[in-house]
């Protein structure tokens, strides 16, 4: 009765209490929280529009000193599987991206600490200066962090110089759940801690940019401390206004090491639905076919989900975890189509840019997902060596003779 | 989209007990909202085996070789034996190791192959195979190009040699509505010949660069479950459909989990499961865990 009392709640538009969303979340039937998620994605999108991106994930370097629990990623600083992409790489890879008909490289990486500002000043200008159209949603909150710390500059300046760069918008990464004691257990408490991660969102929304929001749930928080990300999410959303979409994905375990097991799929579908629930103040949700598969992904859009995502190109960190599902457009238009809903391209600001592309122009058919180099190598491109590195063994590397 | 109560009336007759009929079955597949597909299927599956759901650890082998330290439920002998004798020889091989577990082996495709469809032929052969210690047959794929009346006939000689089938799938079929026809087969096959226990109706085949979708996998679960009621379980495999879209098959009519591995093997990634795992999948599909073996007896 409780959980139909509140279900009319969301019935009438109106907003959902931390209390009513952890009754609903603990126990309302999965087919109810799926119908009241699906009335909102409704209310808020009743053109039967789910939009998709083509953009290409491409993870810059795999070194990194934060040494996350949860990620089977990373490598050391020294390790000879560490490996930093030069300019060159780059540009390559946003040529094959432009031929597929994308516009936009999502660009994350580790905390590379020989890895300083000025080489992503001078990326996001060449990128510019070669690709003038082609826009860069890179650096999530840590990573500003990240930089801030190496460059000693508080991260507004980092945000400005970057956006003076180039930089069109942050996304969500890193954010995993924005409650301390779960990211000291995940051993991300110092790579951000939770309102350091809200306030880099603060400031970048203040700088005029658009940005997105995460959550990887699924290893050793609460259901509390679920709702409790949500929350604060909102929250800031209500502030600033700054997120164009929420995207949740579980933890994937493998290789990592924190272990254990994968939340459900189920448990993931009634998690986009209480997303949907409480973020009212989000307007778009994605469906993350990358952790789930194709099918559940598809199914996100019965449970809330109004757009499916980024057609990726390029996958690196969840593969390291053990998931490995591709779509290609075509795969991802033809989801959304089954579905019953008009498939539309959009943009990170979730402009509606068109039709298919495949249907105005010839793409070649994409059954794997490339990775960051094919052929595995570690080792940092040679145009590092122009920049300064920390490292002691970056440093030596650097002073060789080339 | 439609509106909420698009399948009310084919859930009032479900809980009537009524039957569906064949444009029943297309509205439900038809119906652009899943959700509403779902509560249909669930309702289906709550008034056939209510919250129980079953599932079996099979252990899959297509040399016959058995290990010791068995966990299985069924032992089941995957593969196209070259002949009938080689079949035999496999059986005897796998049931001299099997200590009571039943073992299960071969799809109908391959004897209707190796054998034909005549009735004598079928019983002599099931015959050898149940002498060398084969419980039951494992498949009969619905894509065979028999009518039902000659698969129900096949059935009986089948039994009649000494085999058990209970369990029917579909190896490969065109996408879209057209697997509805196969809904309609087994629900005939399951009357006519009775003792069907199991239909699993996601075909076993999916093609690499097209493969069937999310909607149309649960549909046809729900599908399956509100218009085969003379079949006790509609059943997913964990092993080819992967942990997730079997586990949300759960909350669209599925009640049986088939294929769980039996030896805890990392190299199948997620989708090896200790019975732990299970449990709790099943448990957070809203389910009530029952193991049972290749027979579909309850174990333990
Ligand atoms: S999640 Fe990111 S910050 Fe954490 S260890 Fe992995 S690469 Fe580094």
């Amino acid at each position: 009765m409780q959980v139909e009392r509140i279900a009319d709640v969301v019935r009438q538009g109106g907003r959902l209490s931390f209390e009513q969303a952890r009754e609903l979340y603990l126990h309302a039937p999965t087919s109810l929280l799926g119908r009241l998620a699906d009335d909102v994605r409704q209310r808020l999108h009743p053109d039967g529009v789910v939009t998709y991106i083509i953009d290409r994930n491409v993870n810059y370097t795999n070194v990194c000193v934060a040494r996350c629990r949860f990620c089977a990623f990373y490598r050391p600083v020294g390790s000879p599987e560490g490996y930093t992409l030069g300019f060159d790489e780059i540009f390559r890879k946003i040529e094959e991206t432009i031929a597929l008909g994308g516009e936009q490289l999502l660009l994350q990486g580790g905390h590379n600490p020989d890895v300083p500002l000025e080489w992503y000043e001078d990326l996001f200008r060449q990128v510019k200066a070669r690709y003038p159209s082609f826009r860069m949603h890179a650096l999530s909150p840590p990573e500003i962090i990240h930089i801030s710390r190496l460059s000693h500059l508080p991260p507004e300046t980092v945000i400005a110089r970057l956006v003076d760069a180039g930089l069109d918008s942050i996304p969500g990464g890193g954010a995993e759940i924005l409650v301390d004691r779960v990211r000291r257990l995940l051993n991300c408490y110092n790579k951000a801690t939770a309102d350091e991660w809200l306030n880099v969102m603060r400031l970048a929304h203040r700088a005029g940019l658009r940005t997105t929001a995460t959550m990887m749930y699924g290893h050793v928080e609460t259901i509390d401390e679920r709702l409790e990300h949500l929350f604060r999410l909102r929250d800031l959303q209500d502030e600033t206004g700054g997120f164009t979409a929420f995207i949740a994905w579980s933890f994937q375990p493998s290789h990592t090491e924190l272990g254990g097991v994968e939340a459900t799929g189920v448990e993931y579908l009634r998690t986009l639905a209480i997303a949907r629930l409480v973020l009212d103040n989000f307007p778009n949700l994605q469906a993350s076919w990358v952790t789930q598969g194709g099918k559940v992904g598809q199914l996100s859009l019965a449970f809330g989900a109004n757009d499916m995502g980024s057609v990726m190109i390029e996958e690196n960190v969840v593969r390291a975890a053990g998931a490995e599902y591709c779509m290609d457009e075509y795969e991802v238009v033809r989801n959304i189509e089954n579905a019953g809903f008009i498939a539309r391209r959009r943009n990170m600001h979730y402009d509606i840019l068109g039709e298919p592309m495949f249907r105005l122009q010839k793409v070649p058919r994409m059954l794997q997902l490339a990775v960051a180099r094919a052929d595995g190598r570690g080792g940092e491109a040679e145009d590092l060596r122009r920049y300064e590195a920390r490292s002691p063994e970056a440093r030596r590397r650097r002073a060789l003779p080339q | 989209m439609t509106s909420a109560l698009a399948l009310g009336d084919l859930e009032a007759r479900l809980a009537a007990g009524e039957p569906l009929t064949r444009g029943d079955l297309e509205r439900l597949f038809d119906c652009p909202d899943l959700i509403e597909v779902g509560v249909v299927g669930e309702a289906a599956l709550r008034r056939r085996t209510g919250s129980e759901i079953t599932f079996c650890r099979v252990l899959e082998t297509r040399d016959g070789r058995v290990p010791a330290e068995l966990q299985a439920g069924e032992i089941r002998i995957v593969g196209d034996p070259a002949s009938v004798d080689d079949a035999v020889a496999l059986v005897r091989q796998a049931a001299s190791a099997a200590n009571g577990t039943p073992v299960t082996g071969f799809s109908l495709a391959w004897l209707v192959d190796r054998v034909g469809t005549d009735d004598a032929s079928l019983t002599r052969v099931a015959s050898a195979l149940a002498g060398a210690g084969l419980t039951a047959l494992a498949e009969v794929p619905l894509d065979l190009p028999l009518e039902v009346s000659r698969l129900v006939k096949v059935v009986a000689a089948l039994r009649e040699g000494g085999l058990a089938i209970h369990r029917l799938t579909i190896t490969a079929a065109p996408q879209g509505r057209t697997r509805l026809d196969f809904v309609e087969r087994a629900e005939q096959l399951a009357r006519e010949a009775g003792d069907i226990r199991a239909f699993a109706p996601l075909p076993r085949v999916d093609p690499v660069d097209v493969p069937s979708t999310g909607y149309d996998d649960a549909k046809l679960v729900a599908a399956a479950r509100a218009g085969c009621p003379s079949i006790e379980r509609i059943q997913v495999d964990w092993q080819l459909y992967g942990p997730k879209m079997a586990q949300v098959a759960l909350t669209f009519g599925a009640g049986d989990l088939d294929a769980v591995a039996a030896v805890d093997d990392p190299s199948l990634g997620p989708r090896r499961s200790a019975v732990a795992d299970i449990d709790r999948q099943i448990r957070a599909a809203g389910g009530d865990p029952v193991e049972r073996d290749g027979l579909y007896r309850r174990r333990g």
